[in-house]
């Protein structure tokens, strides 16, 4: 039992976090990811594949779902199929960015102010605490309302809206980690506090961050779709779902069922496949769990 | 009196695993007389722990008995009614287990919970149980053990824990006491305390015994009566405790006995380097 | 002893205390209380104890990642306790650490290469990437870690492996001075046998002095020179190993080494039990912390904190020597010493009717 054991260990090529291969193997990951690439594709190939110019009116207003309109017309004349394609570009460019910018802002704050504990990281989580307290549609509103409805804001304000999550995500892995043998001898080892909480913390703290990032994007959708909804973000003629929702909702009283059916369908189908992309990964980098 | 208190005969145990049926036990035999502790060794995984809990009826699903016997003393445990047979644990027959942490209720102080076991079995009353668990946390070793009764365990030190634990292994008088590395992760003069402990409390009474589960060979040389060990699910030496320690018969028990020695000597004075005084 | 008036020890602790403060109260832990000893070049001093016995702490303030709140330390004559992680910095080429878990003291998500290297880049070493690369594969040739593991990462590597990393990220930056704590505790009896020999061989060759802390008696009598033995805080017993782990006078030296179980039957002897509670290291009694415990223990025992004072080894006071004991009562310790025997049901120890007179 004491024979030394010639293990035939052969370096992996890159550093994996996770097994992809398992990962892709999953259902939910799968029937996800099938949905997050379709949006991203339709967005990108929309101008393609659409048959129809999104801002042109083709003249028949509120026609059924035909041959040439395959979702009908809207009370503008718009072609529902063509906007509905149209439509991601916003809100993936929207969600996109700001959830970039929600972890780049979110991410750096929290490690340090898990890291270190002074007045200045207090002050820096009383301030996360309280953007984190408003119930986070009211909070887009206002600032929308203060600043201006335009894409730039709304990509800020989507922003400030998620920062305090990777804040306080990060917060808590590094409260965690800095007590962990490897820390401290990195610290022996000559790191000083910023090798510490950007080398050692940060790349052992980052799977959490990663696995909220898909779900933070379909957080990002609804909330542009809310806030067009209601008038305060895209404005027509754009084409984005919650504008051509609210656009089309008033019809369905009176029977044109299909301006406000749509593009609420695409909108429902585009946040589950992100959701549901956010959640496998959650399962698979789940600390508990341990993998090659 | 019976001479056996515990014999475990041809013991097999299986499960259904992903690729089929797997033996966990092929045919375990052991047998623990009255008045003596017997050692069981083995690496990890080689099912000693499964083997306490077969004998206690107490296998998680979907692991259960395929084959053979546990009888204790003259009754066959297999075929007792349920009730029968939690009437005989932990009053009859009783366990001892590691990380005494995660065997008590953190939320409840430890007499309280000592007393509750006892009343269970007994059937005594509030007052009398409270009697009997300061008897015992006296008798092992637990100082200023009038206050301890009222304490959480988190509030309690590892070595005390394990006494605890201890207590409500012997709390009972049980004639039988399974007792799986009951010194795990102590310090080493606790160790000692309890391991003395149980020498005193079962080592020398003619109406007790013990079956001590353990990887630490050493503790099996200086307390044990006999020695088994255990590999892949099967019993694969057994033999008294000096004759073993002369010169074990298996490969495995070799194995395990130079690795104690190991243990015990890592470099015995030649790793040390000369001295620039 | 490496006490030569010409150049200081390598490491000196004078009156060493530390104490952490517990949050929303005014009373601390006191983990170490006045402890002082050296180190010489090229020595090991072996540091044992119990958990609580606050050696674990000693080796973080020798490594600058606690500041003493009372006492030196000090590094080739030089102050480095209490001067702040940055002007530690200075100091860590010379004085590095291999650390327990081996599996936790290392990043897992870096290669084992990247960790090796860390000293080298951290602290600028090293110009070029080709002499650290070098230096890299030169330390793990020391260790006996075969050159194919260094990219890979930590997690597939077995625990005696993973240790030799340790070992060799700690050689990197050629240190004079390793702090080890408990290095061979979580390794098979194999692994740590192997450990064990690569460290005395790397003194032998490196002249590397070593404060080697652990639990674990035969591991230190297998690689220090000296041992200093701590309880609650405090050295009780200090000097040669042989000496100390052979016929240790302090009662509670004694009673660790008789509970030290060896694999053979037919060498068991009488077992030093201790009854009595262990002191909260939070409202430590004013005298010895070890009287509650002690089957000696008089009243003067209580009164005051005993001093460690050198003793011969029949426990009386000595003009001066290796062995020290911080215990009033050693002349009747060293009396106390049972030879080891087949102990029997009945027969009672001198150290068990001690016992029990005390109480």
């Amino acid at each position: 039992m004491s024979a030394a054991t010639q293990q035939t260990v052969t370096p992996p090529a890159r550093r994996m976090p996770i097994s992809f291969a398992w990962l892709r193997g999953q259902r939910q990951m799968q029937l996800g990811l099938a949905i997050v690439v379709g949006v991203i594709v339709l967005a990108l190939a929309a101008p393609l594949i659409a048959p129809w110019d999104p801002e042109h009116a083709t003249g028949e207003v509120l026609a059924p779902p035909s041959g040439s309109h395959l979702f009908g017309t809207d009370v503008s004349g718009f072609d529902i199929f063509s906007r509905t394609l149209y439509a991601p570009r916003v809100d993936i460019l929207i969600a996109f960015t700001s959830t970039l910018l929600a972890m780049a802002a979110g991410i750096p704050l929290g490690i340090l102010a898990g890291f270190r504990s002074g007045k200045v990281t207090e002050a820096m989580s009383r301030g996360f605490d309280i953007v984190q307290a408003f119930p986070f549609f009211i909070l887009a509103l206002v600032l929308l309302g203060i600043f201006g409805p335009s894409v730039r804001n709304l990509i800020l304000v989507v922003a400030i809206v998620n920062a305090p999550i990777y804040f306080r995500l990060m917060k808590s892995q590094a409260q965690t980690l800095k007590g962990r043998m490897f820390v401290e001898a990195a610290r022996v080892a000559g790191c000083r506090d910023r090798d510490l909480m950007f080398r050692h913390i940060l790349p052992n703290a980052l799977t959490p961050a990663l696995a909220q990032m898909s779900v933070t994007i379909a957080w990002s959708i609804i909330l542009t779709a809310g806030v067009s909804f209601v008038g305060a973000g895209v404005r027509a003629p754009t084409p984005e779902w919650g504008v051509m929702i609210a656009t089309g909702a008033p019809q369905m009283q009176t029977g044109q069922w299909w301006a406000a059916l749509f593009p609420g369908l695409a909108l429902a189908v585009a946040v589950m496949g992100y959701a549901l992309v956010g959640n496998a990964i959650a399962n698979v980098t789940d600390p508990r769990k341990r993998h090659a | 009196m019976p001479d056996l208190v515990l014999s475990i005969d041809e013991l097999h145990v299986g499960r259904d695993g992903r690729d089929g049926p797997q033996e966990l036990l092929r045919g375990v035999s052991l047998e623990v007389p009255r008045g003596r502790i017997v050692g069981l060794v083995g690496e990890s995984g080689v099912g000693k722990s499964l083997l306490l809990a077969a004998a206690l009826d107490l296998l998680d699903a979907p692991a259960r008995v395929t084959g053979g016997g546990v009888r204790f003393g003259e009754r066959d445990l297999r075929s007792l009614p349920e009730q029968e047979l939690n009437r005989i644990r932990g009053r009859e027959m009783s366990f001892i287990g590691p990380n005494p942490h995660t065997l008590l209720n953190p939320l409840l102080p430890v007499g309280r919970q000592v007393a509750a076991f006892v009343r269970a079995h007994e059937g005594l009353s509030k007052e009398a149980a409270r009697e009997r668990v300061l008897e015992m946390f006296t008798a092992v070793g637990i100082p200023d053990a009038e206050r301890r009764l009222d304490s959480y365990p988190h509030e309690l030190s590892g070595g005390m824990a394990q006494r605890v634990v201890i207590s409500v292994g012997l709390i009972c008088s049980p004639q039988l006491i399974l007792a799986d590395e009951p010194t795990f992760g102590l310090d080493v003069t606790i160790q000692a305390q309890v391991l003395e402990l149980i020498k005193r409390l079962v080592g020398s009474r003619e109406d007790r015994a013990m079956l001590l589960v353990t990887r630490d060979l050493s503790i099996v040389a200086n307390y044990a009566d006999t020695v088994n060990v255990m590999d892949d699910g099967a019993i694969v030496e057994s033999a008294p405790v000096e004759e073993f320690f002369r010169g074990p018969r298996t490969a495995q028990g070799r194995a395990l006995l130079e690795a104690a020695q190991l243990e015990h000597r890592p470099g015995a004075g030649r790793a040390r380097a000369g001295v620039a005084a | 002893m490496s006490a030569a008036a010409a150049d200081a020890p390598l490491i000196d602790c004078r009156e060493v205390v530390k104490r952490f403060p517990i949050a929303g109260s005014r009373d601390s832990v006191q983990a170490v209380n006045e402890v002082s000893f050296a180190i010489g070049a090229g020595e090991t001093l072996g540091l044992v104890g119990e958990s609580g016995s606050g050696k674990t702490t000693v080796g973080k303030l020798l490594l600058g990642l606690h500041q003493p709140t009372a006492g030196e330390i000090r590094f080739r004559g030089e102050q480095i306790g209490g001067i702040g992680d940055r002007a530690f910095r200075a100091h860590r080429p010379r004085i590095q650490a291999v650390f327990q878990d081996p599996s936790d003291s290392l990043d897992p998500r870096k290669r084992v290469r990247d960790a090796i290297a860390e000293p080298l880049e951290r602290m600028g070493l090293l110009a070029d990437r080709a002499a650290r690369r070098a230096r890299v594969a030169e330390v793990a040739d020391t260790v006996r870690l075969p050159e194919r593991l260094l990219d890979c990462f930590p997690h597939q590597l077995s625990g005696g492996q993973q240790q030799k990393v340790g070992v060799a990220r700690a050689l990197a930056s050629r240190p004079e001075f390793i702090v080890l704590d408990e290095p061979t505790s979580a390794l098979s009896p194999s692994a740590r046998a192997e450990l064990i020999a690569i460290l005395a061989e790397l003194q032998r060759e490196l002249g590397v002095a070593y404060l080697f802390i652990t639990h674990d008696l035969k591991v230190v009598e297998s690689i220090a020179h000296r041992v200093a033995v701590m309880y609650l805080g405090r050295i009780v017993e200090t000097g040669a190993v042989e000496q100390v782990l052979g016929h240790g006078v302090h009662p509670y030296t004694q009673a660790l080494m008789s509970s030290v179980l060896p694999p053979d039957p037919s060498r068991r002897g009488a077992v030093k039990v201790l009854e009595g509670e262990i002191p909260s290291p939070i409202h430590l009694p004013p005298g010895c912390a070890f009287a509650s415990r002690c089957p000696l223990a008089a009243e003067s025992c209580r009164a005051a904190v005993p001093p460690l004072a050198a003793v011969d080894p029949d426990g009386r006071a000595a003009a001066g020597g290796g062995q020290q004991v911080a215990c009033i009562r050693t002349e009747e310790a060293a009396r106390l010493e049972t030879r080891p025997s087949r102990s029997n049901a009945g027969e009672e120890s001198q150290w068990a009717s001690s016992m029990a007179r005390s109480r």
